[in-house]
């Protein structure tokens, strides 16, 4: 196997990780990105996903400050599940504002207001949650990042998809890749190494009977991240909590005025922020009760609401979802003359990688940011891409010497990766995968209880025992889409365990977990995060503590203000 | 079938195969683009914004949404 050293390698050229790329870039020279699509048109960007509008935008005029952001955020559903870190807030709050000023340095198109100032089109109370925000031009948010790198020559591996961690000694020293073009595996040899390879959204068949391949989230989400830190024995966490979308309207409800409707024409939206539950859920919930399907109705928006629709989608793709306003267009509808059915379907974990607030993981040498950790925002994964870019090249610094390559570690994940463009007959990884994600459909879907999940595990891994090694690759794509489901079965089988582990109902925050046996949140659960690694070879689940859901005061951040390795 | 070519227009850039962000799309030995893995197309629509010579259509199947 071919064997390239470089001092740092960053696994993923989305949002997060082409930002990671241009902060380390001026520490160390030497990084590679490898990219499983083409920078163009991986990530989430690459595709026009959350191009549209920015936010958190704080301490700018009009918008509210950093304390006042996590104090709203703290009061508002999001932060009732007692899961996430206030300061990680706060250090959003603090930190993208000037971000966004860079990237709109590097060539980021923002609409001003007369005034030259940026737009603020979101300043409002939403629940006791205060945020702004700004839009932007869509199509300039990933060629402003791709100019940037271009211009610091960072060097982009393309069609190279990271498959598992090298570690020695405990230590993250680099990955395997495969370019899926030609089915070689090459060994990145590095002293740090940042994951940034989005979320887990590839774990579920959506829109039942329909395509399996399409999402709300990039289709080339299939948790390669959290299936390789696993792997390596590194700690995920929060991998129960589940993020549910409705497709079309969550956004154009929220911006443009019309409302979410049930099928009786009831607006029982109005009544979710009193009860500090999350769209999301109170969505689910009253599909629950019989009162679906539902619906967006702009019949009654206003005049001002339809043309700034018009004006936003058609000015380079700035839409959100692009793919929406062309099914709208091809099937004929209009959205003044009838309502917009919201399909419910998850769209992934809020979990993934335990980190501290410098993107570090619990492996030393192994950093992550984007929808690999737990931020679910493209501010978190700007300021967490930042930070992790900084840790890690520091980290370096440190490391003068190379820890050599285990040699043993390097043949099995040859062997495993390589071992279906060998075999003479077998079953196509594709069909493994439509499997699997046909078990989590049916057993860990967005309801649960206790004895589908020991079901849904049972069968899993009597699957994985049956297939794994039957699968035949007749392409380098093939190979890719088996180094895939690999990491979409360990993803399957943490979701499952976490799921099971957590014995009461969490229906606040965007993420939640509704378990039918345990309909309620339990006492004993407040401020505990589920936590699984691996151990000896066996999936080790537990329990943590999380921190005070309180403000942080500025001294604590303070101290972590300055990145550190 | 979600994306089509319409083969008079298309160059055999290669645009649509070098940026297709799930591997969907193959070429032959002239360049020319077709789609192999068509359950795997997420429609993203990225062949069709980005097709120089406008040869692309992405079609929703009738049964999604």
């Amino acid at each position: 196997m071919k064997i390239t050293k470089t001092d740092l390698l960053i696994v993923g050229a989305g949002a997060a990780g082409s930002m990671a790329a241009i902060k380390a870039s001026d520490y160390t020279k030497d990084i590679i990105v490898l990219e499983k699509a083409t920078h163009r048109s991986g990530g989430a960007l690459g595709i026009g996903h959350f191009t549209s509008e920015i936010n958190p935008l704080c301490n700018i005029p009009g918008g509210p400050t950093s304390m006042e952001f996590v104090e709203g955020y703290l009061s508002s559903s999001s932060g009732w599940s007692g899961q996430e870190r206030p300061l990680d807030k706060y250090i959003i709050a603090e930190e993208f504002t000037p971000i966004v000023r860079e990237l709109e340095s590097w060539g980021l198109e923002i609409y001003k207001a007369g005034d030259g100032t940026w737009d603020n089109y979101w300043h409002k109370k939403i629940g006791e949650r205060m945020e702004s925000g700004c839009w932007v031009k869509g199509g300039s948010m990933k060629k402003c990042l791709m100019d940037e790198v271009e211009r610091r020559g960072i060097k982009i591996e393309e069609r190279t998809m990271a498959v598992d961690l090298l570690t020695n000694d405990g230590k993250v020293i680099g990955a395997v890749a495969l370019n899926t073009r030609t089915g070689e595996l090459t060994a990145y040899h590095a002293k740090a190494v940042v994951l940034c390879t989005g979320s887990s959204s590839r774990s579920y068949i959506v829109n039942p009977g329909k395509k399996w391949f399409y999402m709300r989230d990039m289709g080339t989400n299939s948790g390669d991240g959290r299936g390789m830190v696993y792997r390596a024995g590194g700690e995920l966490t929060m991998m129960e909590l589940i993020r549910t979308d409705h497709m079309n309207g969550n956004v154009m409800a929220r911006f443009w005025g019309g409302s979410a409707v049930n099928h009786k024409g009831e607006d029982f939206l109005a009544e979710t922020y009193k009860k500090r539950w999350s769209r999301s859920y109170a969505m689910h919930e009253e599909e629950e009760k019989g009162n679906g399907p539902l619906f967006w109705d702009s019949r009654d928006m206003p005049q001002e609401g339809h043309d700034k629709w018009e004006a936003y989608t058609s000015d380079e793709k700035n839409f959100p979802d692009v793919v929406l306003t062309e099914t709208y267009t091809q099937k004929g509808q209009d959205r003044r003359k009838g309502r917009y059915e919201f399909e419910s379907q998850p769209i992934g974990f809020l979990g993934g990688p335990v980190f501290n607030y410098y993107g570090a993981t619990t492996l030393p040498g192994l950093y992550a940011a984007g929808d690999e950790i737990w931020q679910d925002s493209l501010s978190g994964a700007y300021v967490f891409a930042r930070r992790a870019g900084i840790a890690a090249s520091k980290y370096i610094e440190g490391q003068d010497e190379w820890t050599p390559i285990d040699e043993k570690q390097l043949k099995m994940i040859s062997d495993t990766i390589l071992a279906p463009s060998k075999r003479e007959n077998g079953v196509p990884p594709q069909e493994l995968e439509e499997k699997v994600r046909g078990i989590m459909t049916k057993y860990a879907y967005i309801s649960k209880t206790g004895g589908m999940l020991e079901q849904g595990l049972k069968n899993i891994r009597r699957i994985r025992e049956e297939w794994e090694g039957r699968i035949k690759a007749d392409t380098p794509h093939d190979l890719m889409r088996w180094a895939e489901v690999r990491n979409i079965m360990e993803v399957a089988e943490v979701h499952m365990e976490s799921s099971l582990f957590r014995t009461e109902s969490v229906p606040y925050g965007r993420h939640f977990l509704d378990r039918k046996d345990y309909p309620t949140q339990h006492p004993t659960w407040h401020r505990q995060r589920v936590v699984v690694k691996r151990e000896g070879g066996e999936m080790k689940v537990f329990k943590r503590r999380t921190v005070e859901q309180r403000p942080p005061t500025l001294e604590e951040y303070e101290a972590v203000k300055e990145v550190k390795p | 079938m979600t994306a089509t070519f319409d083969y008079v227009k298309c160059t055999r850039c290669g645009t649509c195969y070098s940026l297709c962000p799930l591997d969907v799309i193959v070429k032959d030995e002239d360049g020319k683009p077709s789609v192999r893995y068509p359950d795997e197309c997420q429609l993203c629509f990225i062949c069709q914004e980005e097709c120089p010579a406008k040869a692309i259509h992405v079609k929703i199947p009738l049964a999604f949404w």
